[in-house]
């Protein structure tokens, strides 16, 4: 037998790999039977000679190749910089005579593997759809077979939709339940990386227990929900709420956030509110704003109010008073946490 | 040689540990369901309690009691673990095994199974120390891990490790520890030693060691040698080398007071106690920025002050505007600096407590956010002499507002020009109907907007009025009124000729004069609150009696009045230059 796991979503492919070896048996026999190799530098013989070996007291080897198939398909000297899986066209053009032949030898090798070998393809890229071990995978059902696993894109709306269904699957697997917004906080934070997803959601089972994940819960336990907390910050001082800005700030300090990081995200919200104002009065679209400014739309969005607020003067002047603050920090005049504290009441006014 | 107190006290059971509940409920949980990572980040600030809680993850996975809280202390793995002699605990100090060599020699043993325990635990303290080849080595190992091996990287600075390595983690997210956790666990630790100590010394303890457990009872342990009876508030200033809140609350008195001589006497009684200046600027930058909290209407966390000094705070914080408080601790930062070889050190300290308590209402300039005015002026003005009357500076709060001993010191310095002429006052403003007066605005202003809806056209009406509503007067410049506005665009809408002429002649009308105008100008937010303050300050104070020209007037202005009367201040004409504070505009 054996597999194609390819995508981007390496998280999914190895556990789909960790569920394979379960299969074969227990694990120190099939680390005994287990051999992987690095498809940039493995040759045919190396790779035949692993899957041609009878299994060492289990029933199955396992032979892991990272990367090898990717390999046939990557741009020639004709077309760089064109691996895109999309790229149907160029897939069938192998990159030299040698790549070539390397690649025929494999396909005809594959369907004579040994039925006690199991031969993992591991390829960090989807394959193309006319790649010809795609092709062979349908001729051959019986020995080969290939999973795609492709990461959700939470930029689009479907893939928004997946993601969340994707946490609330796996909280359930945890046996736990995360309610609505404490799904959209994780997708707001986290994005698509499903590692760290599941990391957290590990933590947030075990902390909730039999109740339900809530908002509360992940701006606890998950490290980066402080980000989100600078701009709970930012907020509060853009409205003048000043006992809101100090408890804030106060809050990030205890939670053994460092002061200049406080400060360089600070200071990065009012860039963004500068460079966002000059644009908008230069007469760009909020959706262009984000284009230029790489940032997401919707951060840009929660700030573009903020913006127009005030008047350019007095955005500039906010941007004095945090150079002035720098200042002093490095210079040592200050306290960075108290620098921070003046800071604060000193824009809130 | 005698264990130290934080060794000694080290929390033995999750339950012992203090401040990091959101970790506890977790790991104990994950514990008894089983569900252990490979790998766990510890993060947070030293003394909050990443090693004592790795220690105590490792030994309630290894811990071989059958059933009850984990871990048992009772167990062989627990005890050999107490007293450090268990083999498959391996803390590798991150700072000095800091290379390649070390994470591959690391890699080698991690396949060997377990001595005695269930897992072999690697604790690898102060991980960002590593280098990147280490951190690139490691990572392999993270990556697929053996099943009997479990990891804890702690670090005080997360923000240095590579993503990859914190992505293969579990991570947990150190707190500092608040600070009536740190006094609850001194005085444990101080009854169970037989310390004597006084609860003001243990908060003051706790204070300063800002969350971190193990400063403060590494302070205990000193002070508990020093070989006096009992620990008291004095000994640990003494040790901390800190003033104690009192004298600085007495100085901040003395602020608010306008006392100098009294603050300056004090200065000079701390510095000759042998306090060193600039410890003594700090510690008041530090009150300050305490003020600052209760100000805001939080609770002076950081000042263990007890409730006396707390009530003292904040009738200061009372009595004190966010502005001054802010312009103090400009002056005081400013201070900080300048005593750095300064010859006599308290010498800055001195100068800006006489700044902030001679000058205490620095006039916020408000010319500085005031834009151009680009309209004409509608109505033409004969002299811009009535720009000078003191009556019609800008003023910020004119309002008569309670005594404010800040703002109570006279202003010393008069414009150089005090010398000018005597007549110039007199001539401000031609007598005549076209007088309008700026407390006759302010009290029928509001009723003047509401009145905007029964004019016609209606619409247009309605629309002035939407406009009017969020602007504010600022001040009256002889018949004109000038209004602030938010923007650009509002000032714009308030000067086209139609809203004006409807405006205008509803203005007058309820101001009782044949004739005003207004002219709009844009103002920043903050001035515009003023006037607005300003404004509901005057529109429950008696209406003004009609006054027929500004001299008059001058006398019977109500900040005037509060300043001869009760400040025992002067009125002297000055010179009719331009002040600074005053729109730009030039006929």
């Amino acid at each position: 037998m054996f597999y194609i796991f390819d995508g981007d979503d390496d998280f999914s492919r190895d556990e789909a790999l960790a569920a394979l070896k379960a299969q074969l048996g227990p694990a120190d026999i099939v680390s005994l039977n287990t051999s992987v190799f690095d498809g940039a530098s493995v040759s045919l013989d190396e790779l035949r000679h692993a899957c041609d070996s009878i299994p060492f007291f289990g029933d199955a080897r396992l032979v892991i190749v990272n990367g090898l198939l990717a390999r046939f398909h990557a741009p020639g000297r004709k077309k760089a910089g064109a691996a895109e899986p999309g790229e149907g066209e160029d897939a069938d053009e192998p990159a030299s005579g040698a790549h070539k032949e390397y690649r025929t030898r494999l396909l005809e090798y594959l369907p004579m593997l040994p039925d006690t070998t199991r031969l993992v393809f591991l390829e960090s890229v989807l394959l193309p759809s006319k790649s010809p071990f795609v092709a062979l995978v349908a001729q051959h059902p019986d020995k080969g077979r290939r999973q795609a696993f492709s990461l959700p894109n939470p930029r689009s709306r479907d893939g928004l939709g997946e993601l969340a269904a994707w946490i609330r699957t796996r909280a359930k697997a945890k046996g736990a339940r995360i309610d609505a917004p404490a799904v959209d906080a994780l997708i707001d934070l986290i994005g698509n990386d499903l590692r760290l997803l599941d990391s957290e959601l590990e933590k947030l089972a075990a902390y909730c227990g039999e109740s339900p994940i809530t908002l509360a819960d992940v701006r606890q336990l998950v490290p980066l929900a402080r980000e989100a907390v600078v701009w709970d910050l930012i907020d509060a001082i853009a409205q003048k709420r000043l006992r809101a800005a100090l408890d804030t700030l106060r809050r990030l300090l205890n939670e053994g956030e460092p002061a200049l990081r406080i400060f360089g995200l600070m200071v990065s919200e009012y860039r963004l509110l500068i460079q966002a104002r000059t644009l908008a009065d230069q007469g760009y679209t909020d959706d262009r704003i984000a284009t230029r400014l790489k940032v997401h739309p919707w951060r840009l969005r929660q700030r573009m109010d903020a913006a127009r607020r005030g008047s350019a003067e007095s955005l500039k002047a906010t941007y004095r008073l945090l150079l002035q603050t720098d200042t002093e920090i490095k210079t040592g005049v200050q306290e960075p946490e108290a620098a921070l504290e003046f800071l604060v009441a000193n824009l809130c006014r | 040689m005698a264990q130290a107190l934080y060794r000694k006290w080290r929390s033995q059971t999750f339950d012992e540990v203090v401040g990091q509940e959101h970790v506890v409920r977790t790991l104990t949980s994950a514990l008894a369901q089983g569900r252990i990572a490979h790998a766990y980040l510890f993060a947070g600030p030293r003394g909050t309690g990443k090693t004592t809680m790795a220690r105590l993850l490792a030994k309630a996975v290894n811990c071989l009691a059958e059933d009850g809280p984990k871990p048992c202390n009772q167990c062989a793995v627990c005890q050999a673990l107490n007293e450090g002699r268990l083999l498959d605990l391996i803390e590798i100090d991150g700072a000095s095994n800091r290379g390649i060599d070390e994470v591959r020699t690391l890699r080698e043993q991690v396949n060997f199974s377990p001595n005695v325990a269930r897992y072999k635990v690697y604790i690898i303290d102060e991980v960002h120390m590593l280098t990147p080849e280490a951190f690139n080595a490691l990572l392999k190992t993270l990556e697929e891990p053996p099943a009997h091996v479990i990891f804890v990287l702690a670090t005080t600075e997360v923000h240095k490790l590579p993503p990859t390595i914190i992505s293969r983690c579990q991570r947990f997210d150190f707190r500092r520890i608040p600070l009536d956790l740190i006094v609850g666990r001194l005085r444990f630790i101080a009854d169970a030693e037989g310390i004597k100590a006084d609860q003001d010394a243990l908060e003051l303890i706790a204070r300063s060691a800002t969350g971190s457990m193990r400063d403060a009872i590494s302070l205990l342990d000193q002070l508990s040698s020093y070989g006096s009876d009992s620990i008291t508030r004095e000994l640990v200033q003494a040790m901390l080398g800190a003033v104690s809140v009192e004298p600085l609350a007495d100085l901040l008195d003395d602020v608010v007071q306008g006392d100098l001589k009294g603050a300056l006497g004090l200065v000079a009684q701390l510095v000759d106690q042998g306090l060193d200046p600039r410890q003594l600027t700090a510690e008041l930058l530090d009150y300050v920025r305490d003020l600052l909290q209760v100000k805001a209407g939080n609770p002076p966390s950081l000042t263990a002050a007890g409730a006396q000094t707390e009530a003292r705070m904040r009738a200061q914080a009372e009595a004190l505007r966010v502005e001054d408080l802010l312009r103090l601790s400009r002056l005081l930062t400013q201070a900080s600096l300048e005593i750095k070889g300064n010859i006599l050190p308290q010498l800055p300290l001195e100068l800006a407590l006489t700044e902030a308590i001679v000058k205490p209402e620095a006039a916020p300039a408000p010319a500085q956010s005031v834009q151009p005015a680009q309209q004409p002026k509608p109505a033409p003005r004969p002299a811009p002499a009535p720009a000078a009357t003191p009556r019609q500076e800008p003023k910020p709060q004119p309002a008569p507002q309670e005594p404010q001993p800040v703002a109570a010191q006279p202003r010393r310095e008069q414009p150089a020009a005090a010398s000018a002429p005597a007549a110039a006052p007199a001539s401000t403003a031609p007598a005549g109907e076209g007088i309008v007066d700026l407390d006759a605005v302010h009290h029928r202003w509001d009723e003047f907007v509401e009145n905007l809806r029964t004019r016609t056209p209606r619409t247009l009406a309605l629309s002035v009025q939407a406009l009017l509503r969020s602007g504010a007067p600022l001040r009256v410049e002889g018949d004109v009124v000038v209004v602030g506005f938010p923007s650009e665009f509002h000032r714009h809408k308030a000067n086209e000729n139609a809203a004006k002429a409807l405006a205008e002649k509803a203005l007058a009308e309820a101001l009782g004069v044949a004739h005003c105008a207004i002219r709009g100008v844009v103002v920043s937010p903050q001035e515009l609150k003023a006037a607005e303050a300003a404004r509901a300050g005057k529109k429950y104070a008696a209406p003004p009696k009609p006054t027929p020209n500004a001299a008059v007037s001058e006398a019977t202005d109500p900040v005037i009045q509060y300043a001869t009367n009760d400040l025992g201040a002067v009125a002297k004409p000055i010179a009719p230059e331009k002040p600074s504070s005053v729109e730009e505009e030039t006929p």
